[in-house]
């Protein structure tokens, strides 16, 4: 077992706790500055590669380069049923990966049973990270990946108006960032925002940070380098933006229905749970679970625990009611 | 984060070197997990489906942990206790004697601390409980006077009786009242003089239990007189004292045979016993007094030979 660094952590669920062993194994609680290289150094041998993925899920995709940030070039990814003709919701994905690493491919095996039942097609951006990219390079090319996608809408068969935001992690904080700026900026309409586990929030002030250090999946000295390498000395700051760090926004109203999850031993549990809340103040539409027991991106890393069932689960049935 | 999801996922928990099966299930039983983590962890780390039937009860998860409705084998045996079978095709996997069993294991104990006796056996011996509710828990076993009480491995064999499995540091112990010796050994017994006493018993069961091995399978506290007290003074926590420092540096080999010579009535009595001439018996004696530090043949080193010896089974 991992050793503690706090007293008054919520328990790790049982299951889980086992399985956070091998975890334990692999990567440390807490990630520093030398290991971005290794992170970012591709594939482990047991890996699938982006190809099996592909084949294992029966989709197809293809690279097409847009215009980013400042009209620098990005490319996105366009992931579809193999063979898929008409139309079908679109899926905008914002990868995880702290800021500072994964690419657009991560994650994407999830969405593969929503492509296949909707005829859905999903776009995935590379963004630019950071530390080489602060911000706001990766929240201004992720809505440029959006704007794109909306106005290619017809071309990728995607039905009119039928269009949501999805990302887990930093990809979950890019997401909400996303649709404040695509609210702010009057942009492309979205019909939902799906935030796993989101990374909301800069200040480092949750209970939830500081009760898992040491401990888990993503704690908070990870967090704080994620946070360090986009936003540097500005960090914690008064001057920080809302679509940076959505935690900071004020006014969540006139936003598209939130599904918004994390588990009750994380970092972010705090910043995920208010985040909904100021939804609900500003009369918005959010569902919000946290799940007990629950490190950071459970439900990935332990597929096979009955909770990770419960939290897939529980977001596809929110999927269900929005494309039906 | 999530870009490392892809990246576990794929890997099989059974394959890690990091997971030992034994402390995997007994993870799950210390955190509180119920039967079907139990029976999912066997699919899991079998990489096939599992089934188990608890109390009258089917189980089943397949390798991705989803549920299943399993049928048990044919010809499993028809017995109270909980049955775990894996549903491998292809002929066993070197590891799924050892799943099964440990599940097997697990499960008895998730059913046993769900027994209403179980919990008035972990009221009597838990001396922070009230009395009151200590006295109404022994009644309800009817205990009466003194009673003995036996720590052993936790283990589907033992006799069903007024028991339970207690989590400790030292893993999962099997605690059961009365002259229920479980035959496959070790264990360590106590006797409590009254309910007052049954903590102190219970917990110098525990001690003996750790201090029994292959030449003393059954170690009763009353035949170790006032050793018991230097047992209880154990505490891992301390630096460890020189004369133990000392032991750990010899090899098994070296403690079997100073164990047998120091447990002789004389150097000729052990020599014989060893399979050993005595006047190499007579060589070693010094190394050994070099190593050691003292003459563990006199009356005096014999007694911090075996002080130290007590000492190092606890920890």
């Amino acid at each position: 077992m991992a050793v503690d660094g706090i007293r008054n952590r919520p328990p790790f669920d049982p299951e889980l706790e086992t399985m956070l062993e091998v975890i334990g194994a692999m990567v440390p609680s807490t990630l520093t500055a030398e290991m971005i290289p290794l992170m970012r150094g591709g594939a482990l041998p047991v890996m699938p590669t982006r190809e099996e993925i592909l084949e294992t899920a029966q989709l197809q995709s293809r690279d097409v380069t847009i215009p980013g940030y400042q009209g620098a070039e990005i490319v996105v990814s366009i992931i579809e049923p193999r063979g898929r003709t008409g139309r079908g919701p679109g899926i905008f994905h914002t990868h995880g990966g702290g800021m500072i690493f994964g690419d657009r491919f991560t994650a994407v095996e999830g969405f593969a049973e929503w492509l296949h039942r909707y005829n859905a097609v999903m776009v995935s951006v590379e963004y630019r990270l950071a530390p080489e990219f602060p911000d706001p390079y990766p929240v201004e090319d992720c809505y440029a990946g959006l704007v794109w996608t909306a106005e290619h809408a017809d071309d990728l068969g995607i039905e009119n108006g039928r269009l949501l935001i999805a990302g887990g992690s930093a990809g979950g904080g890019l997401a909400a960032g996303v649709a404040l700026l695509a609210r702010d900026r009057q942009g492309p309409h979205l019909i939902g925002q799906l935030l796993m586990y989101p990374m909301l929030d800069d200040r480092d002030a949750t209970v939830s940070t500081h009760q898992i250090e040491s401990v888990g999946v993503w704690d908070r000295g990870s967090n704080l380098l994620g946070w360090n390498a986009l936003l540097g000395d500005r960090r914690g700051t008064d001057d920080v933006s809302i679509y940076a760090a959505p935690a900071r926004a004020t006014d969540l109203s006139n936003l598209p229905p939130a599904f918004i999850d994390c588990g009750s031993a994380e970092v972010f549990r705090d910043e995920d749970v208010a985040y909904a809340s100021a939804i609900w103040a500003a009369g918005g539409h959010a569902e919000l679970h946290v799940w007990p027991g629950g490190f950071h991106a459970f439900e990935g890393f332990a597929p096979q625990a009955a909770l990770s069932h419960d939290a897939i689960d529980a977001r596809d049935r929110w999927i269900r009611r929005l494309l039906g | 984060m999530q870009e490392l999801v892809g990246r576990l996922k794929v890997l099989d928990p059974a394959a890690s070197e990091s997971v030992k099966i034994i402390d995997y299930f007994d993870s799950l039983v210390a955190g509180g997990a119920g039967a079907e983590s139990v029976v999912r962890a066997a699919a899991i780390l079998s990489g096939v489906a599992a089934g188990a039937r608890v109390r009258g009860r089917i189980l089943g998860v397949d390798a991705d942990g989803a549920r299943i409705t399993p049928h048990p084998p044919a010809g499993s045996p028809d017995t109270e206790a909980p049955l775990v079978w894996l549903e491998r095709h292809s002929g066993p996997d070197q590891n799924d004697a050892m799943i099964v069993d440990r599940a097997q294991v697990a499960l008895a104990i998730i059913v046993a601390r769900a027994d209403p006796t179980t919990s008035a056996v972990e009221r009597v011996i838990d001396a922070d409980v009230s009395r009151i509710d200590r006295e109404a828990a022994a009644r309800r076993l009817r205990l009466d006077g003194s009673v003995r009480v036996i720590a052993a491995p936790p283990h589907s064999l033992h006799a069903t009786t007024a028991s339970t499995v207690l989590v400790t540091s030292e893993g999962a112990v099997w605690i059961g009242l009365g002259e229920v010796i479980p035959p496959d050994g070790p264990v360590g017994t106590s006797i409590a003089r009254d309910l007052d006493d049954l903590p102190r018993a219970c917990a110098d069961a525990r001690l003996a239990l750790r201090l029994a091995d292959e030449r003393h399978r059954v170690v009763d506290t009353s035949d170790l007189g006032v050793l018991i007290e230097l047992a209880r003074s154990f505490d891992a926590a301390r630096p460890r004292h020189p004369d133990l420092q000392a032991l750990d540096t010899l090899d098994a080999r070296t403690i079997e045979a100073l164990d047998v010579v120091v447990d002789s009535e004389s150097i000729r009595a052990a020599a014989a016993r060893l399979s050993l001439h005595h006047s190499s018996l007579q060589a070693r004696h010094d190394t050994w007094t070099r190593q050691l530090g003292y003459d563990p043949l006199t009356p005096r080193g014999r007694a911090r030979y075996l002080a130290a010896r007590l000492l190092q089974r606890l920890g």
